[in-house]
């Protein structure tokens, strides 16, 4: 397997210049490097505020980075002209969270699902034809093509980005929350029409999500997102090494009342992007922190085949079993 | 019981998205109140919180019995001395509740003042530790700080002290941790957990978030279209759920030991409010249909553990 994308020491901050402000730089990634292999999916959590839907859009330079490259399919992003790039991104493409404010309010299904055409020039055959094609696709009823976005529910019109999404043939889909601002049923729905896509079209999926639960269901590999850096990365079934992981992992509610857990509360505040630490991020609210840890950055290292952790104090191997352990337990938190 | 909610109907214009409801729940209990958008599980609890008219509702029909008291055309007047006393709210958005304008530990000392009659300074000191109570940290600080001072979790737990701060006896919580991130989230729901059994309340947790309901809640009630369709303890929905829709509803949710693929949605989608089936109101999505389910509306029929299902189909599979 090749890989399609290889991201290497991205970085992004953003400066603010308020008239009245002191000037200011937030960092909203930091030195993020990972590669992503074509058919596979990789999910990337983090908590609001993390950077993970600047990574999306630095990943399809919809923004340019401050620092680092991308490369595409053997091609260097940075490189490319401004017409290369356009048309590069016909085989990149971006489906949003908010399926209400991703579709002109104007515009009929028919002229959203035609737009990408229009935009990168590409003449069709028989405009009906692909329409109702890209409409099977995404399983949407032939009668919606003359709908108005807000005829459709939320479902329906995330279908339809999707459709628009897949219009012109991409290899990477980057999937911003794509079920966020869904119902579970409709959530579910979609991921499996996702599921369906990716075997069918072979694509290759950025999947950005809060939701560690649901990424671990459905990506290949997850990489895990701090103050707009990488804690861990790691396959979909392996044990969490970084704090913060197992911290991730512990507030999600499995949907199972006889596994009921206390949950290991984390106290402290998330620092603030203008200000980071010059150590670890997470210092301020992890259970394992040491002096080390408020001075020195951990570097990302491998501690496994695929598997990267940045701490300084993982949970390793003796541990790991006791967080297995404390996984398959049914510890009752609620008498 | 505390609660006791029968054939609640609420209707707006010619339509009612609240229909035949009935549950009830008693001190130091947590009840859930799952569903999906337009499931009514918001309009149920505006229409206990005695708010219906403010948005244009009304009750049809049903007794909705507080502690003795009916709710249900019960004076303005005398709904206004329950609500934020005995009973309150907490809202999805903090900033529902919230007055941008104001620092919060005035906001959180007000309903002390006017349910309690306490004067300023013991209204302070009041919230104060109800502040400290709910793990606020340097909460003689935080008393001063406006809301957009605050971070999404901290004005969460403000909204909470505000409706602690009247001495309630049910709680009415709407997705109070929906808006929030996952930690955080974690966070409030223990400490809505704790505050029940420690101070013997009623909860009642309106969500669609079943991973909440089997953490927290002892019995649920789940809602389709406006209707309770199946009400039993918390173990008992999730290990031997009866109503088609509910054993669906479990099937599509992600869990730890799933494997990619094996999740399965519920076809089609929730019918409008203005064009409901006739029947069973889950009948075009529903595996087990039969000619019965066009013709009759199932009613809730409750069996032993006290466990309630609405389908005429219950037995056949």
């Amino acid at each position: 397997m090749s890989d399609l994308l290889i991201v290497d020491h991205l970085s992004r901050h953003f400066t603010n210049t308020g008239l009245f402000q002191k000037r200011q730089v937030f960092h909203a990634v930091s030195d993020v490097s990972f590669s992503l292999a074509r058919g596979q999916i990789l999910g990337v959590v983090g908590e609001s505020g993390c950077g993970k839907s600047t990574l999306a859009r630095l990943v399809l330079r919809l923004i340019q980075p401050s620092k680092g490259a991308v490369e595409f399919d053997g091609l260097d992003m940075a490189t490319l002209s401004r017409g290369d790039l356009r048309r590069l991104r016909q085989r990149m493409q971006l489906v949003f969270q908010d399926p209400y404010s991703a579709i002109d309010p104007r515009y009929r299904v028919r002229d959203a699902l035609l737009e990408p055409f229009k935009v990168q020039g590409v003449k069709l055959k028989s405009a009906d034809a692909t329409v109702a094609s890209l409409l099977e696709m995404v399983g949407l009823s032939p009668a919606l093509t003359h709908s108005y976005p807000h005829q459709l529910s939320g479902g329906q019109k995330q279908r339809v980005g999707i459709a628009r999404a897949l219009a012109l043939n991409p290899s990477l889909v980057v999937l911003d929350e794509p079920t966020a601002s869904l119902d579970v049923s409709v959530q579910a729905q979609i991921i499996a029409l996702l599921n369906r896509l990716r075997e069918s079209l072979g694509l290759t999926y950025l999947f950005i999500s809060h939701d560690l639960g649901l990424v671990r269901y459905f990506c290949d590999k997850i990489l895990v997102m701090y103050l707009g850096r990488i804690v861990e990365i790691m396959p979909n079934d392996a044990v969490p090494t970084h704090p913060y992981t197992r911290a991730l992992l512990d507030s999600t509610f499995e949907p199972d009342p006889r596994q009921r857990r206390t949950i290991t509360r984390l106290s402290g505040e998330i620092p603030s992007g203008y200000n980071p630490p010059p150590g670890c991020a997470f210092a301020t609210r992890c259970p394992r922190v040491s002096d080390l840890c408020r001075t020195n950055l951990p570097a990302l290292e491998t501690i496994s085949d695929h598997h990267q952790t940045a701490c300084h104090h993982p949970l390793m191997n003796e541990m790991k079993s006791e967080v297995l352990q404390q996984v398959n337990t049914h510890e009752s938190a609620v008498p | 019981m505390l609660l006791t909610v029968e054939g609640l109907e609420v209707g707006f214009g010619a339509f009612s998205p609240v229909d035949d409801v009935a549950f009830s729940i008693d001190r130091g209990e947590i009840l859930g109140i799952v569903g999906e958008s337009g499931s009514g599980k918001s309009l149920t609890a505006i229409a206990i919180m005695g708010l219906l008219s403010r948005i244009g509702g009304r009750i049809v029909a049903g007794r909705i019995c507080f502690d003795g008291i009916e709710l249900a055309g019960l004076p303005e007047a005398k709904l206004r001395r329950l609500r934020g006393g005995r009973i309150a709210l907490i809202t999805q958005n903090p900033m529902t509740s919230l007055d941008g304008m104001m620092r919060v530990g005035p906001q959180i000392d007000q309903a002390a003042r006017l349910h309690l009659g306490l004067d300023r300074r013991a209204a302070r000191a009041r919230s104060l530790e109800l502040m400290a109570d709910l793990r606020i940290p340097d909460p003689a600080r935080v008393y001063d700080l406006y809301p957009h001072q605050l971070s999404g979790g901290m004005k969460q737990r403000i909204v909470i002290a505000m409706a602690l701060a009247g001495d309630p006896e049910l709680l009415v919580a709407d997705e109070p941790t929906t808006a929030l991130d996952v930690t955080v989230q974690a966070q409030i729901v223990q400490i809505l957990v704790e505050l029940v059994k420690r101070r013997g309340l009623a909860m009642i947790l309106i969500t669609h978030d079943m991973g909440v309901v089997a953490q927290t809640c002892d019995r649920v009630a789940v809602m389709y279209c406006g209707r309770v369709i199946e009400r039993a303890q918390v173990n008992a929905i999730f290990e031997d759920p009866r109503h088609p829709y509910t054993q669906a509803l479990i099937r599509c949710i992600p869990r730890r030991d799933m494997t990619r693929g094996s999740m399965q949605p519920i076809p089609g989608m929730v019918p409008n409010v203005a064009n409901q089936p006739a029947g069973c109101r889950f009948n075009p999505r529903c595996p087990r249909v039969a000619d019965i389910c066009h013709t009759e509306i199932p009613g809730l029929r409750v069996s032993a553990g006290d466990h309630g299902v609405a389908c005429l189909r219950a037995d056949a599979a």
